[in-house]
């Protein structure tokens, strides 16, 4: 999922490099869908010890609502161990005309003997009275994420899939009111010795599950490096490039992408994973507020404006070898994510969860446009992950498209893209198999079609003498 | 004990940037890229008929989940056809998950551990036959190690060789190759029954290119290079006449609910890893001084020696004491009963250097993966909780004037407290070795930056 998450920011980033060519320094401007370029200014990290754990106890419960969800006859403990060590990186930077700051805490060196892992030990009661467990462990989440305006920056647990493994439970939303938050200065980063007290305790009570939470995690910071972000020795060569972009409004998003799963072929493993005789969907139904799309395409400028038309199929006429466009649909917005699980005589589980904002991945090859939806949910949450048992991305597999899309090339010269999602994917996790089936349409208008020439400033290889 | 894996694609790659091509020569570069997708899964139980009662392991019962895949590796070779290397480590780049049940009165407790793919990942390796096989065991090549983290667990021993197999290809071209390992293996050793099944496939792809220009020595190492001094080379050979070195522990559990992912809580024990006693020809340590010779220094080795006794030399070095270690574990479990083994372990390499006119010999340090050496078949604390990742386990400190004794006697020895994942306890560790130099020679004089 972090890795997935990881591709698409990079891919955004290179999808901003063309507007941001002109602009110092040699980190590429990094831009959220929707949001201001953020062109860092000043970059502090530092070593962090770690001490301490959080845990999370729960239980079935009626007054939360557990007969409605099935989840009565669960309990279990979650425990979150960021392990000794953890690397803090800050930047300082400015986004549309404000002071802003990141800072990610990434918890475990090499190797991840001593890293952050998430362990969950889940219980049920079988209709008969006997007990079955759930052992499941997840290294997925090992970040802490903040953002802070100015010098400040607010340190806390980044909502995502902190609690998320295959065996269900409380979800990060559950517990969120809980957790800390702590403010730390880039002052005090560089100067080190700052103690982030992220202890918490207390109740919670949620969607069918109460519990306890327990968090003794403190992060005492070590003396900070400030980062000269253009070192003197980097030496930059100009580069003209034409750059073409296509800007699409979202028009319509509709349906849904139900992934069907059951237990995979591993009998031991199913068997560890209390998962034998369980089956389910957890169906993902995006609604937009507000979305727009992007395609581009960038050559060098000796490429006339025309060929570079002509071949990325934007134009008709004679053409030389294809150019393609790559680019994303994003929304803001809201839908669910919704499952339902169930095993022979025992209740069935079912929960449902809001989605935020996501991005479908696009680009052009052999002559058609390829649609790719991998929910990124633009968190470290793990889409298929539900307070029911059932598959992680893990499972389903992480480079693969939940569901796909082709148009022929000659859709971008209409001005109304249609992309009907209906070839789904199966997969055969250890854990967990199964297949997707959607059934998802994605209307595009299209705005402007923008053409131009921008000087970039190219890194010069060191070793290249 | 490995250094980490970064550190050899550097150097592979450093090697590659300095190899000098033949002036004209069009070289060819074959690159054979490896790619796997699938899983290793373990079931096993403590089995009565396999020796579990001896142990007190017949309680348990549990899994191991090793994912392969997500991620190339690659080999280079310059020129020639493309061959296998002997062993590839298959990129994992997702941990082992571990489980492990412990069926007792008052309800099972469970274990579940993460285990470094570093420590439990698969190698693709030649078998006899001409065939190929998946060799879990990671980078820290612990065939008999521990594969279970904190829990409970078969030892890598344990499980079938070289399992599963498949006929190599018989040649490598530019078609990719998927080699199918799926299949299903029992086994019954070390006290447990279980079988391994596996999803794995794996595609050798090979490309051939010609070598990228910039292979060429950067201007900045040219220049670094071109200022010429005289460095002189001593070779220090001794012979282990007696190695004693100890690690141990007594542990507990940590209070609830930190012990809890680990079923550790009311656990105490002891584990430890010893290697010693008279060698009659001992493991070889290897060390190497070298000085800056200044215009008209004598260059012959008496003077080479004087300057180490006056500790005008800085000196490097290090070697491995043998895999004839052993673990031992004792362990009172949660509720009752009680687990106990012994297995053979390997050794932690011997690091030697020298700093302000001391000579270091230390087990581990910085950058290194140690193998798990006192862990066995039953629960208890990592290396890592113990001492720390990547820290020297123990030291002896000798003055640098004594290396040029014949003899050198070296014994340190370390005690603390420690906090770990899921256990609390003491740790001590010992090392004492005596040494005989059996060689030194004066290398030639070489010329280039210090």
């Amino acid at each position: 999922m972090r890795a997935r998450a990881a591709a698409i920011v990079v891919g955004v980033a290179a999808l901003a490099a063309p507007a941001a060519a002109s602009g110092q320094g040699i980190f590429q401007v990094v831009t959220s869908i929707g949001g201001p370029p953020f062109l860092p200014q000043r970059v502090v990290d530092a070593p962090v010890a770690v001490s301490g754990q959080m845990v999370v106890r729960f239980h079935g419960d009626r007054a939360a609502g557990c007969e409605a969800s099935g989840l009565c006859d669960t309990s279990g403990t979650i425990t979150w161990d960021p392990g000794r060590t953890a690397e803090v990186f800050a930047t300082l930077g400015v986004a549309g005309g404000r002071r802003e700051s990141d800072v990610y805490i990434t918890f475990g060196d090499y190797p991840p003997l001593s890293g952050a892992r998430t362990v969950a030990e889940v219980r049920r009661t079988r209709p008969d009275g006997s007990r079955a467990g759930c052992a499941d462990a997840s290294t997925d989440v090992s970040d802490l994420e903040a953002r802070g305006r100015g010098l400040a920056l607010d340190v806390g647990f980044a909502r995502g899939g902190l609690l998320g493994t295959r065996c269900g439970g409380p979800l990060d939303e559950d517990i969120a009111s809980l957790l800390p938050v702590r403010r730390v200065t880039f002052s005090q980063l560089e100067r080190g010795g700052s103690r982030l007290d992220l202890s918490a305790h207390g109740a919670f009570a949620s969607h069918g599950l109460a519990g306890q939470l327990d968090s003794t995690v403190v992060l005492t910071l070590a003396r900070g490096r400030n980062h000269n972000l253009v070192p003197p020795n980097i030496r930059f060569k100009r580069r003209r490039m034409r750059v073409l972009d296509v800007s699409y409004a979202l028009d319509q998003l509709s349906g849904q992408v139900a992934v069907d799963f059951a237990a995979g072929s591993q009998p031991a493993l199913c068997d560890a994973l209390d998962a034998c005789d369980l089956s389910g969907t957890v169906a993902l139904a995006p609604v937009a507020s507000s979305g727009a799309a992007r395609l581009s395409a960038q050559v060098p400028e000796r490429v006339s404006a025309l060929a570079l038309l002509q071949r990325t199929g934007l134009v008709n006429g004679r053409s030389g070898k294809p150019i393609p466009l790559r680019g994303f649909v994003g929304w803001k917005g809201g839908g669910a994510i919704t499952a339902t699980t169930s095993r022979p005589g025992g209740p069935a589980c079912s929960d449902r969860i809001p989605m935020g904002a996501d991005a479908i991945l696009l680009d052009t090859s052999g002559g058609a446009l390829h649609a790719g939806y991998s929910p990124l949910g633009m968190s470290n949450a793990d889409p298929v992950r539900t307070r029911c048992p059932g598959p992680s991305t893990a499972d389903v597999g992480q480079v693969q498209a939940l569901a796909t899309a082709t148009a022929p090339l000659a859709a971008l010269r209409q001005p109304t893209l249609t992309l009907r999602f209906t070839r789904g994917a199966g997969f055969a996790g250890a854990g967990y198999s199964g297949s997707t089936k959607p059934n998802l349409t994605v209307v595009l208008k299209r705005t402007r079609v923008r053409e131009r020439v921008v000087t970039q400033r190219i890194e010069v290889d060191p070793l290249s003498g | 004990m490995l250094r980490r894996a970064g550190l050899g694609v550097t150097v592979a790659g450093a090697a590659l940037l300095l190899g000098a091509a033949p002036a004209g020569a069009a070289r060819q570069v074959t690159r054979l890229t490896t790619s796997a997708q699938g899983e290793l899964v373990v079931g096993w139980h403590g089995d009565h008929a396999a020796g579990c009662a001896d142990r007190g392991t017949c309680a348990f019962s549990g899994t191991y989940e090793l994912p392969i895949g997500g991620g190339a590796t690659q080999s280079e070779q310059v020129s020639g056809n493309a061959t296998l290397p002997p062993q590839i480590q298959l990129d994992s780049g997702q941990p082992t998950v571990v489980r492990a049940r412990r069926d007792a009165p008052g309800g099972p407790g469970l274990c579940v551990d993460v285990v470094s793919s570093d420590l439990s990942g698969v190698s693709l390796v030649q078998a006899p036959g001409r065939r190929l096989a998946l060799q879990p065991g990671g980078l820290a090549g612990a065939a008999s190690g521990p594969l279970a983290g904190r829990c409970a667990g078969p030892l890598f021993s344990d499980l079938p060789t070289g399992f599963p197999t498949v006929q190599a290809p018989a040649r490598l071209g530019s078609k990719p190759v998927t080699l199918d390992f799926s299949g299903r293996r029992a086994f019954s050793a070390g006290g447990w029954s279980g079988e391994v099944t596996s999803t794995v496939k794996v595609t050798l792809t090979v490309t051939r290119h010609a070598a990228p220009r910039s292979e060429r020595i950067p201007r900045a190492i040219r220049a670094y290079l071109a200022k010429r001094r005289s460095i002189q080379f001593v070779t220090l050979e001794y012979r282990a006449q007696q190695v004693a070195a100890g690690l141990g522990v007594a542990f507990r559990g940590l209070p609830d609910p930190a012990c809890e992912p680990f079923d550790a809580c009311g656990a105490s024990g002891t584990a430890s890893w010893s290697i010693g006693g008279p060698v009659a020809k001992g493991p070889l340590i290897l060390l190497s001084a070298e000085r800056r010779l200044r215009p008209g220094e004598p260059r012959d080795l008496a003077s080479a020696l004087r300057a180490l006794r006056e500790g005008q030399m800085h000196v490097t070095g290090g070697g491995d004491l043998g895999s004839n270690g052993r673990a031992q574990s004792a362990e009172q479990l949660p509720g009752g009963g009680s687990c106990s083994d012994s297995t053979p372990a390997g050794a932690p390499s011997l690091n030697v250097a020298s700093r302000r006119g001391r000579v270091s010999f230390a087990f581990g340090g910085p950058q290194e993966l140690s193998p798990e050496l006192f862990r066995t078949r039953c629960p208890g604390p990592l290396l890592a909780d113990a001492f720390g990742q990547g820290e020297t386990l123990v030291v002896g400190r000798v003055p640098e004037r004594v290396l040029a004794a014949r003899t050198l006697r070296v014994g340190g020895q370390s005690a603390g407290g420690f906090t770990g994942s899921g256990y609390l306890g003491s740790r001590r560790a010992t090392l004492l070795l005596v040494l005989r130099r059996v060689r030194a020679r004066v290398e030639p004089v070489g010329v280039g930056a210090p």
